[in-house]
């Protein structure tokens, strides 16, 4: 994956993106490409700054330092050209209450030189959006769809979500990510998308990056992800300071503790080499960790102290 | 350019008239229509054009400000971050929108105004209406170049209140200073009033270029302020 995605041009880079907010809550030097053709998921727990991020992308707030580029355009040189080609979606809609489906065509038509009425009808019809309901007559998941369709009508060469799936049900979020799997099929178009719901991810994403604190935590494709870490695990007596030395986050509890190692890490672990060769005496154990188990123990108070000790 | 400002003025026009467009086209219509149809069935009453100038003037200085209430529903103002039009082209649409509203106000004021003559005098006296449209439509422009600085800067709530206080403010200041004159130095307050009256009688003799001319200038300046003073505080905005 990582030579194919070398050699496509980038949907989306970002090079030292920093903002300071006056409450003490900075998003800090945050880097990554997400190369054309691919889907990918911007998780963090709730704070992280991954709804500052978008709204950098979309020069929705301004940029303390750092380059944002979409499809090789500066976000705001090239504002007008870059929107023309990113279709967005926020978890609440943007639209006005009292508008119909049917003038949120109207306005929004207008916007776009590439505005297709026939895609959107056809994503109204998908989705049961009936023209003449006002927006604020539509439930959550119905408003999220309406964006969605906003979002697709337009030839949109990116897609920016945020929070899409936290309206929806289990089907229309499958539905959600097999439209996005569409969408990408073409090789050209490219889908960023925030989420709390990991299995969304897994469903759909071929690259992550993780935010936790305002800080860049991991960016690079799906699998190396969850392959990069292991949970370490053990008695209340086996936390050892071995484990708390290499350990990015510790959760503990009555009858033991989890500890998120990086996987180059797992050889400093003493408590996990045999001591005797006929006889596994290891008292700790090595597990491969789900993208939650990341998230939990990246966001502990221990990992917050591993994080500034780093 | 020309592009990103006709959107940015299509979509406020859109958000203007979010609660129909009947309603708002009944209130146009409704005042001169008002001033024919009492005038024809009065004869012609005077005061008429007077309360129809103030309530056209209220209406559409209110109206374009509608856009600011629409943008603060919900996360409206979001749309502003993802249509793609620059910020600069989203302030000159909504000024657009208030140029728009002022010619409607010059349409307006010249129907009622006329009407109101044709029925007092059988005939419309042509300079007198010019400046009543003139005076309106300046009032009008200086009024909005205030009061959209304030919407980009406040609440809209919160920009009608201080645009009042400076209102009452500026009618406190202009009452203690005569009060004033009047009491330290009453010839002045003489002389002020006879220099007023001179200059109305040589105004009168100019004809109605320099007065047009003046209102035009001052409302041009009023609005290229106006409009600089909005593009930085919407510039700085975070949304």
């Amino acid at each position: 994956m990582t030579t194919a995605t070398d050699q496509s041009p980038m949907a989306l880079s970002i090079t030292g993106a920093t903002k300071h907010y006056d409450s003490g809550f900075t998003l800090d030097d945050i880097t990554f490409d997400l190369p054309a053709g691919y889907i990918m998921g911007l998780i963090g727990p709730n704070g992280a700054g991954k709804s500052t991020l978008i709204k950098l992308i979309l020069n929705m707030i301004h940029r303390d330092s750092g380059e944002i580029h979409v499809l090789g355009l500066d976000n705001i040189a090239d504002e007008e050209t870059v929107k023309e080609n990113l279709g967005v979606v926020f978890d609440s809609s943007y639209f006005i209450e009292t508008w119909t489906v049917n003038k949120v065509e109207q306005a929004m038509a207008p916007m776009y030189l590439a505005w297709d009425h026939a895609t959107f009808d056809g994503y109204l019809t998908r989705f049961g959006l009936d023209r003449k309901k006002r927006v604020k007559e539509l439930s959550r998941g119905m408003q999220m769809k309406l964006m969605l369709a906003v979002a697709l009508s337009h030839d949109a060469k990116l897609l920016v979500l945020d929070e899409p799936t936290s309206g929806l049900d289990v089907l229309a979020r499958d539905e959600l990510m097999d439209i996005l799997q569409n969408y990408i099929a073409d090789g050209e178009r490219s889908v960023l998308f925030s989420t709390h719901i990991t299995a969304d991810l897994e469903r759909a994403a071929d690259f992550i990056t993780y935010i936790t604190r305002g800080t860049l935590y991991f960016t690079g494709p799906k699998d190396e992800f969850e392959e990069s870490f292991r949970l370490v695990k053990g008695g209340p007596e086996d936390l050892a300071p071995d484990v708390k030395g290499v350990a990015v986050g510790i959760h503990r509890y009555e009858t033991g503790f989890d500890a998120l190692v990086r996987a180059e890490d797992l050889g400093k672990i003493a408590g996990l080499k045999a001591e005797d060769g006929r006889h596994w005496m290891a008292p700790l154990t090595a597990e491969p960790v789900s993208i939650d188990d990341i998230i939990r123990l990246t966001n502990t108070g221990d990992a917050a102290h591993a994080m500034e000790v780093a | 350019m020309m592009i990103g400002i006709r959107r940015a003025f299509a979509l406020d026009v859109r958000r203007i008239a979010s609660q129909g467009v009947f309603s708002i086209l009944v209130l146009l219509i409704g005042f001169p229509a008002a001033i024919v149809l009492l005038g024809s069935i009065s004869g012609g009453v005077s005061y008429m054009p007077g309360a129809a100038i103030g309530g056209v003037s209220a209406m559409l200085a209110l109206l374009p400000l509608n856009a600011f209430t629409f943008e603060q529903q919900g996360h409206n103002n979001w749309m502003n971050g993802v249509v793609p039009v620059r910020r600069i082209h989203q302030v000159i649409g909504r000024y657009l929108v208030v140029g728009a509203c002022m010619l409607i106000l010059a349409l307006e004021v010249a129907v009622c105004v006329g009407a109101g003559m044709v029925f007092e005098s059988g005939k419309i006296q042509f300079s007198a209406l010019a400046i009543s449209v003139l005076t309106a439509v300046v009032m009008y422009a200086l009024l909005e170049s205030v009061m959209l600085p304030l919407c980009y800067r406040f609440t809209y709530q919160k920009a009608l209140l201080t645009m009042m206080l400076i209102c009452i403010g500026l009618g406190a200041a202009i009452a203690a200073v005569f009060a004033l004159f009047a009491k330290l130095a009453p010839a002045s307050i003489d002389a002020l009033m006879s220099w007023m009256v001179s200059l109305a009688e040589t105004m009168s003799g100019v004809g109605m270029f320099w007065p047009t001319l003046g209102g035009v200038v001052l409302a041009a300046v009023a609005a290229i302020v106006s409009l600089a003073v909005s593009s930085r505080i919407y510039h700085a905005k975070e949304f």
